[in-house]
């Protein structure tokens, strides 16, 4: 059973259809990267895994369970982690801690004390007074100390300074793998994740525009620096995106081993660029076509 | 500069004018139910209505602008633009000026109107049929138009004292309560020291001088019911001088402090790992079931404030403890009526306390997606958070009340027990209304002006109904309770489904 199925999930808001048809599966241990620009859906889908927003369509499993039909049942098993979350400023870290734990049925006491010292948080200050990345790291605690099986994070680490972002995301994921669970991590900065994830995802204007596994992107998408005249010859639809370089012109193609043979059967060279997973996702969600200037042969299929 | 200033005044206006006119209409249809219907009592009626509804709804406006802008997260764009903050905080207070005068504007102007098309146009003419003429300091006892300018200057006294006291509370609750605590104070102060004095001739002259510039003291010169002595200092001109700058003073604190406050104070989470060792030893054990867990986070929501109340209650009735044995005075019914007005101010105010927390910038976030059962924990906010208030608030009085006549010695205790009962009911479910007014208001509305405006019209409009219904019908009390359950039932309905399928207008 996979921890997250789903299949062909829409929804609207008035006449702003956010999410149209999105469809993907999340195996159970393994970190998902789920990708997307600001205003992607990303936060609207996560809604409706925790049961927060009702689909307008499709269907949508977590742990076995419809969000909702189960919300609460779900949510015991789930840990979540918003983006900018606050909490009841005028509560002390340890009361927040013993106020949400009767909620959950299998709340560890132990492991929150455990986390609050490797996190450092003084259980005797009131959550106004926290730093920000303090406020991030109680989040955690409270999201991670009941032994989720999905821990959901949408985008944590928002607020946090580079450095502190990069520590955070490495020990997290890392720990949350070393624990076995499954891992929804929602971003827009795809170096951070890029370390750890399994599987990416990338969400644009409402579909899946390309789920695999990080080695599999990382060797399918390259960039071609070529001749410009030279561009046309290369498939449209595989293009991602096309930028001038000098004489020549930088094509991001999918199909990368496809286009550069060929490329090489027609006899023209190109520079092969490797690109990391942030120039891809760039690529995939603000990609501009090349204009050709100069006409050019045509391309014998290989 | 001209420019940003035109912004600021656009955006303080567009969020006041929605206020001007839910104002004005409350005004109006108050006013029209009061006086009956008839056009002869509309004036009389509107002196009423503005009178008890605009100076409580000035506190309101107090509390938006001495601390929405914190509560919302905006100060900081405030601070950070090219703009110094007094002129910021001046168009704050100018708009919310504008907006008390110009709701009992467009009641006036409206009630003339009619006037004006039914062919009977009073002129300035004052109806004294529904109160009493005020004092005659002024000189505008028998002027309509200086009547509805001192139930003006009543609630701009009232905004100006709030907002002055409550400026850069971290919500809308806190300035409300500094302001309400300021202004209880000084009104105590006023009324307990001629009392420690004994009203001594030398001294109370001066004092009442002081109480026409306290917060509302405009309304009557401080001295309901009693003609001043001719001093030298107590003529129309320095009276009004000394008025005036005392609010002027109120004001230019109000414009001095505003925005003078760092974002997010200085965090007293980041200390050393070597201080951290020592307190994360022990960490007490967990709630023992939700429900404890729920209960005690509203218990300590909603009794401070309810405390406040209660406290409130009994230093009024201390205050009040020599007139009753002077006039000879009904205890219970004073208890009672100290009761009800302090309860109505803290029930309003608990009602919208009641959910603030709850949805604070980024927290329902946090709440909802835990698994915390939406049904019981709206129970538990809204019945624990009433029972808690009402409990509170209504201690003091039963025991001033029952032991009175032990207490105040030679106070009569004469109210036949039916009334003092219908009196004690009237109260209770006026407090459980208001509370499910503000409570419904504010999971709806989601800022505390707006639920208060909603609040006090919705109450306002439904207790003027029964109240007009319940003397035709048999069996008063019952018929009080049979009329007053199902708008409560609705309010509470209405509250839930807005509270678990998070409808509100500000998300």
């Amino acid at each position: 059973m996979s921890a997250i199925e789903v299949h062909a999930v829409t929804k609207s808001f008035r006449k702003s259809r956010v999410l149209d048809g999105v469809s993907f599966r999340v195996e159970p241990g393994k970190t998902f990267a789920f990708l997307g620009r600001n205003g992607a859906g990303k936060t609207t889908l996560i809604k409706m895994l925790l049961g927060l927003l009702k689909r307008d369509d499709g269907s949508l499993k977590v742990l076995g369970l419809d969000p909702e039909v189960a919300p609460y049942e779900l949510r015991d098993r789930v840990g979540y982690l918003a983006e900018d979350q606050t909490m009841y400023g005028w509560m002390r870290v340890d009361e927040i801690v013993r106020f949400i734990a009767p909620f959950y049925s299998r709340w560890d006491h132990d492991l929150a004390l455990k986390y609050l010292r490797e996190f450092e948080l003084p259980l005797a200050t009131k959550i106004k007074h926290l730093s920000k990345g303090q406020n991030v790291r109680l989040g955690l605690v409270l999201a991670l100390a009941h032994r989720p099986e999905l821990v959901i994070l949408d985008d944590p680490a928002l607020g946090l300074d580079p450095i502190m972002r990069k520590q955070f995301n490495r020990d997290l994921v890392t720990h949350l793998q070393g624990a076995g669970a499954t891992v929804f991590y929602s971003s827009h900065l795809l170096y951070e994740v890029e370390p750890v994830a399994d599987e990416v995802a990338i969400l644009h204007r409402g579909r899946i525009v390309r789920q695999a596994h990080p080695e599999t992107l990382r060797a399918d998408v390259k960039q071609l620096v070529i001749e410009a005249r030279m561009a046309p010859l290369v498939p449209r639809d595989l293009i991602l995106d096309a930028r001038p370089d000098g004489a020549d012109v930088a094509l991001t193609v999918t199909s990368a081993p496809r286009v550069i043979g060929m490329l090489a059967a027609e006899g023209i060279t190109s520079r092969v660029v490797d690109l990391n997973l942030d120039d891809i996702f760039e690529a995939y969600v603000s990609g501009r076509q090349f204009e050709p200037t100069t006409p050019t042969p045509e391309l014998a299929p290989v | 500069m001209f420019a940003i200033a035109r912004s600021l005044v656009w955006k303080e206006w567009r969020e006041q004018r929605w206020k001007t006119i839910a104002l004005a209409g409350i005004l109006f249809l108050a006013t029209a139910i009061v006086g009956g219907g008839e056009l002869a009592h509309l004036r009389g009626a509107l002196q009423w209505t503005g009178l008890t509804t605009l100076p409580f709804v000035s506190l309101f406006i107090a509390m938006s602008i001495a601390a929405s802008e914190r509560s919302g997260n905006t100060l900081g764009v405030l601070q950070s633009l090219p703009f110094p903050l007094w002129c910021m905080a001046t168009i704050k207070l100018l708009i919310a000026v504008i907006t008390l005068a110009a709701s009992l504007f467009i009641a006036a102007a409206t009630i003339v109107g009619f006037e004006l098309f039914a062919g009977s146009f009073l002129g300035d003419q004052l109806d004294h049929r529904l109160l009493a003429p005020t004092s005659s300091i002024w000189g505008v006892q028998d002027s309509w138009t200086g009547s509805m300018l001192l139930v003006l200057g009543c609630a701009l006294s009232m905004l100006l004292w709030c907002a002055a006291a409550g400026v850069n509370q971290s919500d809308e609750i806190r300035a409300g309560a500094v302001g309400f605590l300021s202004i209880a104070g000084i009104w105590a102060l006023l009324i307990l020291v001629p009392m420690a004095f004994d009203y001594d001739p030398h001294l109370v002259p001066g004092w009442r001088w002081l109480a026409v510039a306290a917060p509302g003291g405009v309304l009557n010169g401080g001295a309901p019911g009693q003609s001043l002595p001719k001093n030298w200092w107590q003529t129309y001109d320095l009276r009004l001088t000394w008025v005036v700058t005392v609010h002027l003073g109120l004001a230019i604190v109000y414009v001095w402090r505003f925005g003078r406050v760092s974002i997010k104070g200085r965090s007293q989470g980041d200390v050393t790992a070597a201080n951290l060792s020592t307190k994360l030893d022990w960490l007490p054990p967990p709630r023992r079931s939700p429900l404890k867990s729920m209960l005690w986070k509203q218990c300590r929501e909603s009794f401070p404030l309810a405390a406040l109340g209660a406290g409130l209650i009994v230093i009024f009735v201390l205050i009040a403890f020599r007139e009753i044995r002077n006039l000879n005075a009904d205890v219970k019914l004073l208890v009672i009526q100290l009761w009800s007005f302090v309860s109505v101010f803290i029930c309003l105010v608990a009602g919208v306390g009641a959910f603030m927390e709850d949805y604070q910038p980024g927290v329902p976030a946090f709440w909802r997606s835990r698994p915390i059962p939406l049904r019981r924990y709206f129970t538990v906010k809204y019945l624990g958070g009433l029972t808690i208030t009402l409990v509170t608030l209504s201690i003091a009085p039963l025991v001033l009340g029952g032991m009175g006549t032990y207490l105040f010695g030679t106070a009569r205790d004469a109210a036949p027990v039916q009334q003092t009962y219908s009196m004690i009911l009237s109260v209770v479910l006026m407090q459980i209304g208001i509370y499910t007014a503000a409570s419904a208001s504010f999971v709806l509305s989601r800022r505390p002006l707006p639920t208060a405006l909603l609040a006090i019209g919705s109450v306002w409009l439904i207790s003027l109904a029964i109240g007009e219904l319940v003397p035709s019908l048999p069996k008063a009390e019952s018929s009080l309770i049979f009329l007053s359950v199902p708008p409560i039932l609705a309010g509470i309905s209405l509250a839930y489904h807005a509270f678990r399928n998070d409808w509100g207008w500000r998300k």
